[in-house]
């Protein structure tokens, strides 16, 4: 069932409205879709099948279904089928078959699903983590992508033989102010929180559903730029409110409301550029959420205009715990050639979070430009930022969250190692949620998933139930992911990991 | 710019690049060459519609017999050759002019041996629009 | 401040079938015509279109449509899963390494609509690749702030001169100007327009491009005797070539040859307002002789690579982007850098390229291929083979083609708005040798990654 969601609806807890309240609990959470994409395309020759069930008693997967009943084969299960794995193991159902009757092949849409970046494999096996909430098996390939640099290229030295420590007994958590300044000590237990993604951008469903998660897992959401809508503020204690400069939505209210407040000097996607949002995504709702005429399209000046030094950082944080004195103040910053003086000068306005953003990452439309050549990538920013703040003698009292690229739980451990304390995700959420990365974000009605989309009629493909279960399975495979290589490494505690670039090797560097 | 001749393709049956043997047909004054990515992709309308634009031949070249990569692609291909000439030859045009060309197994001989019948069917063709003197 | 520089772009439709990325393939006979059919949901309605066309397209043949944009919906969604997606194998096959699908689609893209091409979800790339996208540029935030350019909010110019600059100016006692001001060509936009590499196009083609050049303020560089008339042009004289295409032009472009300096002082003195080029090959091996020639009085050089940016250079292959780099050097290091002007070319495909190359150190740069690509040009390069164009190239439409080209300037226009906005520059003249604003990989990896990982692996040749 889907629930049309409309922002301006009394604020009620969810649960009244026939919602169940968010749990940190796995449930299986099947694609939304009748068809489930999978790598192989199975046939079955009907006239050589004798129907002699062979091929159903050997597949591991499931793959061949006889109903109770019914003397033939439904239409194979293809998605589950793994035949590299099968043919090693001799439960490959082509070899075994004595009619012959079975094919398998690569299916070509698997070939020209993906990209450099988020392969076919990564994509599958992140709907494979929201669908089970378990780590993905078989021969997807869910460590690395395909884009021949970065995160892609460094791995783990994991011990041989080393002792492992108890799953049950690792930490995840992290805090997330680190100074003693009199705010409240603030712990997530996931080093992981979901990106901003305004009103407007995407659905109300997808920002329902990110900061249900958010809630069952003791971690944050962030509002984007495009205002707070009130059905989110049952989740306010996991909601940031992040401060644009577009200033869309801004009122004093929704900054008294929030545990951290973000200000987005630059975003990833677009380095450099402020948010657009076009004219046809921009509905009524939207409109008076952003306290602007429907239709036209809405341009983010960039930057904030009130900012051009340091000391005018200091300025918007002192404004904002005046208004707020609770709440811990995030500068989201983009990555420049100094991005090292920009993290510490945010750090001595008195920011608690220092937030990263590296160019290739992002969301939402943004020119291809933009997203291709400005600012450097995350991989590179993270070692030079946290050198630095440990030369300057404030690593600890600072907690550096990075985003911009991080696709899979090894890319967050490989950013913590590298010296993050956490990291922000965006595109593994939205792929979770059923995104193919297809980039067409922008045009016409938006989405054709129902992800980003404000099309009354598209929003309808997504049930918010559904999505927060398959964004709570994923947060759940992704601990399971961590909690395996820090036990692997013998730690207890994800904040032992930080900074470990000696446990990290890059596959084109020379071995020491 | 109407061709009498035009050759669809499978891009699956020639894996790296098309060969010089099929380019050179498609290189010709009076033959359009289009790569469809299956064989599943060839549809009876436009089989049809390629006739109505002017065409006198098509021909449809595509993977061998259970070598389809979608695996019945080849399969539904020739059902719908053979529902096209149906339809043309209520038409009354000839069916031979529609023609579906299939390697009678995988490998690089098989697939010459199919390029050549192209080549034989498009020389009948344009010899028997033109005459002689067209060459 | 000079008046804000205006392009007036227009959408103009393609003439010929777009080819796209995807192709949706179907096993119709198997359809139960059910009543919910997916085919009837594609938001771009990619089905209705294509039934349309075949029931409307009389005369002509339909190709098959790729319009699809992948995303899979219908192929998810089908009741008995019918559907299947593949990539289209004539995308796929559409240009080289260097001139990939993916930028002549884009091309396509700015030709039609002249505005900036937009996508979601990330990049989707390579983490790095050759040449020009060994390099990124700098952003600026807090500290640094950048120019909102893009929207009009804050005048950013691109403006560049063309010609010798004088180092001092010199004062006579009565106090007017006593240095003899040098002949200078200020164009509004930092992109000549240049002679194709590969094929000399038609008269045609020839003239829509000098007319666009007219539309925006440029320049074209062409060796057509009957286009020598327009203001726009740039005469190009080849070694054997008689001179007198330059004596009444704005500016005029030589190849190299020995006498090529008396040659343009005979001219000068018939057309004292010339800005003479000289044409040299980027590489190592010219740099002297262009030192040479600006110490000898040479306005500008044109220094080029071949139509993929790279530079022969004696054996040892080098991008455009570093063989800039090296001339730029040995003219700063000659002390003498400000005075001349460097126009480059070869291998720039998109508008990143432009700002790129002029970073790396180049006053302006030099446009080719991608004018043709405006035009739907495949780079199939069947010209250079003596066969037919698939496009008939040299017969096109004169205002659909200036309009094309126009549409696709204006959107390289905004784009390089969008790159030095972010950078905090206003002036395209600044952006010349402007290194501190660009971020090379290798020095990336050395300085963020050097610490952490140790000594990078000799790449291997």
């Amino acid at each position: 069932m889907a629930i049309t969601v409309d922002p301006h609806r009394p604020i009620r807890p969810d649960h009244d409205l026939g919602l169940s309240v968010p749990k940190r609990e796995v449930k299986p959470a099947p694609d939304r879709w009748r068809n489930q994409l999978g790598k192989y395309r199975v046939w079955r020759y009907e006239e050589l099948c004798k129907k002699c069930g062979k091929c159903a008693e050997i597949c591991p997967n499931g793959v061949h279904v006889r109903p109770e009943g019914y003397a033939g084969f439904v239409r194979p299960l293809e998605s589950k089928c793994t035949a590299e794995t099968c043919k090693k193991n001799g439960t490959y159902c082509v070899d075994n078959c004595p009619q012959k009757a079975l094919r398998t092949e690569v299916l070509p849409l698997y070939k020209s699903l993906g990209d450099f970046r988020w392969t076919a494999d990564l994509i599958l096996s992140t709907w494979h983590m929201a669908e089970t909430g378990e780590l993905p098996e078989g021969e997807l390939e869910s460590e690395v992508g395909n884009s021949g640099g970065g995160f892609d290229k460094i791995r783990f030295k994991f011990p041989e033989n080393g002792q492992r420590t108890n799953p049950d007994e690792i930490s995840t958590a992290i805090p997330l102010n680190r100074r003693e300044d009199g705010r409240p000590k603030i712990t997530i237990d996931l080093p992981v929180y979901g990106g901003g993604m305004s009103f407007g951008s995407v659905s109300p469903v997808t920002i329902l559903s990110k900061a249900r998660a958010a809630t069952a897992w003791n971690i944050f959401s962030c509002t984007g730029e495009g205002g707070y809508i009130d059905r989110l503020i049952p989740y306010k204690d996991h909601m940031i409110t992040q401060v644009a400069t577009g200033l869309f939505g801004v009122r004093e209210e929704t900054i008294r409301r929030a545990r951290i407040v973000e200000f987005k000097y630059a975003q990833g996607a677009k380095p450099g550029l402020g948010g657009h949002l076009l004219g046809d995504k921009n509905t009524p709702a939207v409109a008076a959420m952003r306290g602007a005429v429907p239709g036209t399209s809405l341009f983010s000046p960039f930057p904030f205009h009130s900012v051009y030094s340091i000391e005018d950082h200091k300025k918007h944080v002192d404004w904002i715990r005046h208004v707020n004195p609770r709440a811990l103040v995030s500068a989201k910053v983009s990555t420049p050639i100094d991005v090292d003086m920009v993290a510490v000068g945010s750090y001595f306005a008195g920011a608690n979070i220092v937030h990263l953003d590296g160019s290739y990452g992002g969301t939402g439309a943004a020119p291809d430009i933009a997203k291709k050549n400005i600012a450097m990538p995350i991989e590179y920013a993270i070692p030079k930022v946290a050198r630095f703040l440990v030369e300057e003698g404030i690593r600890d009292e600072v907690t550096l969250i990075v985003s911009g690229g991080i696709r899979t739980p090894w890319d967050m451990a490989k950013a913590i190692a590298l010296g993050a304390d956490g990291v922000v995700i965006g595109t593994p959420e939205m792929v979770a949620l059923g995104c193919i990365r297809c980039g067409k974000c922008e045009s016409g009605k938006g989405c054709a998933r129902g992800i980003a989309t404000t099309d009354a009629e598209m929003v309808k493909k997504m049930d918010i139930e559904w999505g927060t279960q398959r964004l709570i399975n994923m947060l759940h495979a992704w601990r399971l992911q961590l909690v395996d290589i820090l036990s692997r490494f013998g730690m207890s505690d994800v904040k032992e990991l930080r900074g470990r670039t000696d446990l990290l090797r890059h596959l084109d560097y020379e071995e020491a | 710019m109407n061709k009498g001749i035009r050759i669809y393709f499978c891009r699956n049956v020639v894996e790296d690049g098309v060969p010089d043997e099929l380019q050179r047909l498609g290189l010709m004054d009076d033959v359009a060459l289009e790569a469809v990515p299956c064989g599943g992709r060839i549809d009876p309308r436009y089989l049809l519609k390629a006739f109505e634009g002017g065409a006198h031949a098509v021909c449809v070249l595509t993977c061998p017999i259970a070598h389809c990569r979608l695996m019945e692609g080849n399969l539904r291909a020739t059902r719908r050759v053979k529902l096209a000439k149906e339809m043309l030859a209520e038409a009354g045009v000839g069916s031979d002019s529609l023609q579906i060309i299939m390697p009678s197994e995988p490998g690089e001989d098989a697939l010459m041996a199919a390029i050549d019948k192209i080549a034989r069917f498009v020389e009948e063709n344009s010899r028997a629009a033109y005459g002689v003197m067209a060459r | 401040m000079p008046a804000k520089y205006h392009i007036h772009p227009k959408p103009t439709p393609p003439k010929h079938k777009r080819i796209g990325k995807y192709a949706i393939i179907d096993w119709r006979e198997d359809c139960s015509a059910c009543h919910n059919c997916v085919k009837r949901e594609c938001i771009y309605s990619v089905y209705n279109d294509e039934r349309d066309r075949l029931q409307k397209t009389v005369q002509d043949y339909v190709d098959y449509l790729y319009e699809c944009k992948g995303c899979l919906c219908c192929v998810q969604s089908c009741t008995k899963g019918l559907l299947t997606q593949q990539v289209n194998p004539e995308y796929l096959e559409m240009g080289d390494d260097v001139w990939t699908a993916d930028i002549i689609s884009s091309t396509w893209y700015q030709a039609e609509t002249a505005k900036v091409p937009v996508s979601g979800a990330g990049y989707p790339g390579p983490f790095r690749g050759p040449g020009f996208d060994s390099i990124l540029t700098d952003m600026s935030e807090i500290v640094r702030p950048t120019r909102d350019g893009i929207h009009g909010r804050e005048y950013i110019s691109t403006q560049v001169d063309i010609g010798r600059k004088p180092m001092k100016l010199e004062f006579n006692p009565d106090g007017s100007l006593k240095t003899d001001f040098p002949a200078q060509v200020e164009i509004p936009l930092p992109v000549l327009f240049n002679m194709m590499p590969w094929h000399a196009p038609s008269v045609n083609v020839s003239k829509a491009i000098v007319d666009t050049a007219k539309a925006l303020g440029t320049l074209a560089i062409t060796n057509e005797p009957k286009l020598m008339s327009s203001e726009s042009v740039i005469p190009h004289i080849p070694e054997q070539a008689k001179d007198d295409p330059a004596i009444t032009a704005r500016m005029a472009q030589w190849s190299d040859c020995k006498d090529v300096v008396a040659r343009i002082k005979a001219v000068k003195e018939k057309n004292p307002d010339l800005v003479a080029i000289v044409r040299l090959p980027l590489g190592s091996a010219s740099i002297p002789r262009a030192l040479e020639l600006a110490k000898q009085g040479i306005d500008a050089f044109h220094v080029y690579a071949d139509w993929q940016g790279v530079v022969g250079n004696n054996g040892k292959p080098q991008h455009i982007s570093i063989a800039v780099r090296e001339i730029h050097q040995a003219f700063v290091a000659a002390g003498c850098r400000d005075e001349i002007t460097l126009i480059a070319s070869g291998g720039i495909s998109l508008a990143e390229h432009v700002i790129k190359t002029l970073l790396c150190g180049a006053d302006l740069i030099c446009a080719d291929v991608p004018l043709m690509v405006a035009l739907e040009c495949r780079i199939c390069k069947n010209c250079t083979k003596g066969i037919l164009c698939p496009i008939g190239l040299a017969d096109v439409d004169h205002d659909y083609a200036v309009q094309r080209m126009v549409n696709l300037m204006s959107a390289w226009h905004s784009q390089m708005l969008e790159m030095m906005g972010a950078m905090g520059i206003r002036e395209a003249r600044r952006l010349r040798g402007e290194v501190g604003r660009a971020m090379f990989f290798d020095d990336l990896e050395r300085e963020c990654f050097g610490p952490v990982f140790g000594q990078r692996k000799a790449v291997e040749a």
